[in-house]
């Protein structure tokens, strides 16, 4: 999967306007990614590219590439 | 001196005894004086116990719990194996946390068959004739999940509250035999804790969910403790009950 095709996938699930995220954008300024956000990545992980992500590791992201490059 | 909850000369079938709480249930039952029949999927873990507790009232026997099209066959082996039942525990099952987005129908499904279909197999088969005896006691560990509605816990709670719906069905039923069914709506016990989807979700919540817990986390022999007072005859006409035990969370 590219980055783009993970990045639609991540706007698509956490209901976020198409086109809003990019791999630099701040987790910090994206309104969407609260505490339920978090939980349905950690779900989006696991179903989609068989990674278990943590609360820690979750809490360590800063950029939406930090969550493009664990899914790998 | 007189024990209300004593269980002297009662068999009882631990279905789902190799969760924390199930071994829990196993000790408590065989020190009342139980004679105690093990069921789970995972034959070393069943083993590691019986061997714990070394234990002459203590048997097990293992299939795979959660396939339906087995237990038939399984549950008829056990009554055949052990002979019939004063009481059944149901502490199997399976938890999980997802948004609604993502609960899709096979996860939706997975759950439903470990908390519902299993639960309701299995009482179909042990109260046969010949398998269950009048007067028993069947008990399901059910959750304050299924009263309450919570973030991520769409499937969970509705496989709980189904559970629940079941033994009152069931309690009308099987009263003509005297059979009591009832389940325990249990808060947060320790052992839930160690779960790694719940302290990823409590980390994400910021225990918020805990919190409502007011007198605390529970440990797993309060659970015991209330599962066998319900098997026990102190409770002889309490059925179709689920009944509370999660801290205060509910108030």
């Amino acid at each position: 999967m590219t980055n783009q095709e993970k990045i639609a996938l991540i706007e698509e699930t956490l209901e976020i306007d198409g086109g809003t995220l990019t791999e630099n954008t701040l987790l910090s300024e994206v309104a969407e990614y609260d505490s339920m956000a978090k939980l349905t990545l950690i779900v989006l992980c696991d179903d989609e590219f068989n990674k278990k992500l943590t609360g820690e590791q979750i809490r360590s992201f800063v950029t939406v590439k930090d969550i493009l490059d664990f899914m790998g | 001196m007189i024990n209300p909850m004593d269980l002297t000369n009662k068999k009882v079938l631990v279905v789902g005894a190799s969760t924390e709480t199930g071994e829990t249930i196993v000790g408590q039952l065989l020190n009342l004086g139980a004679t105690v029949v093990m069921i789970d999927s995972v034959d070393e873990k069943l083993l590691s116990i019986f061997n714990h507790f070394n234990h002459s009232h203590l048997k097990y026997y293992c299939f795979n719990i959660y396939n339906n099209q087995e237990i038939e066959k399984e549950i008829k082996q056990v009554s055949i194996s052990f002979g019939a039942f004063d009481g059944l525990v149901f502490c199997a099952g399976k938890g999980g946390v997802r948004p609604l987005q993502l609960t899709k129908n096979n996860f939706v499904h997975d759950m439903m068959n470990a908390n519902l279909y299993t639960f309701i197999e299995i009482v179909r088969c042990l109260t046969k004739k010949g398998s269950f005896n009048n007067g028993g006691s069947i008990v399901a560990i059910s959750s304050v999940s299924s009263i309450k509605g919570l973030k991520s816990k769409i499937s969970y709670s509705a496989s709980k509250a189904a559970l629940d719906a079941a033994v009152r069905g069931m309690a009308a039923e099987l009263s003509d035999k005297k059979i009591r069914v009832n389940s325990i709506l249990k808060g947060w016990v320790t052992s839930d804790m160690k779960l790694d989807f719940i302290q990823d979700n409590m980390e994400l919540n910021k225990n918020e969910d805990f919190a409502k817990q007011i007198l605390g986390v529970i440990e797993p022999i309060e659970i015991a403790n209330t599962v066998c007072f319900l098997l026990s005859d102190a409770t002889k006409t309490i059925t179709g009950v689920s009944m509370l035990h999660d801290g205060g969370y509910s108030i």
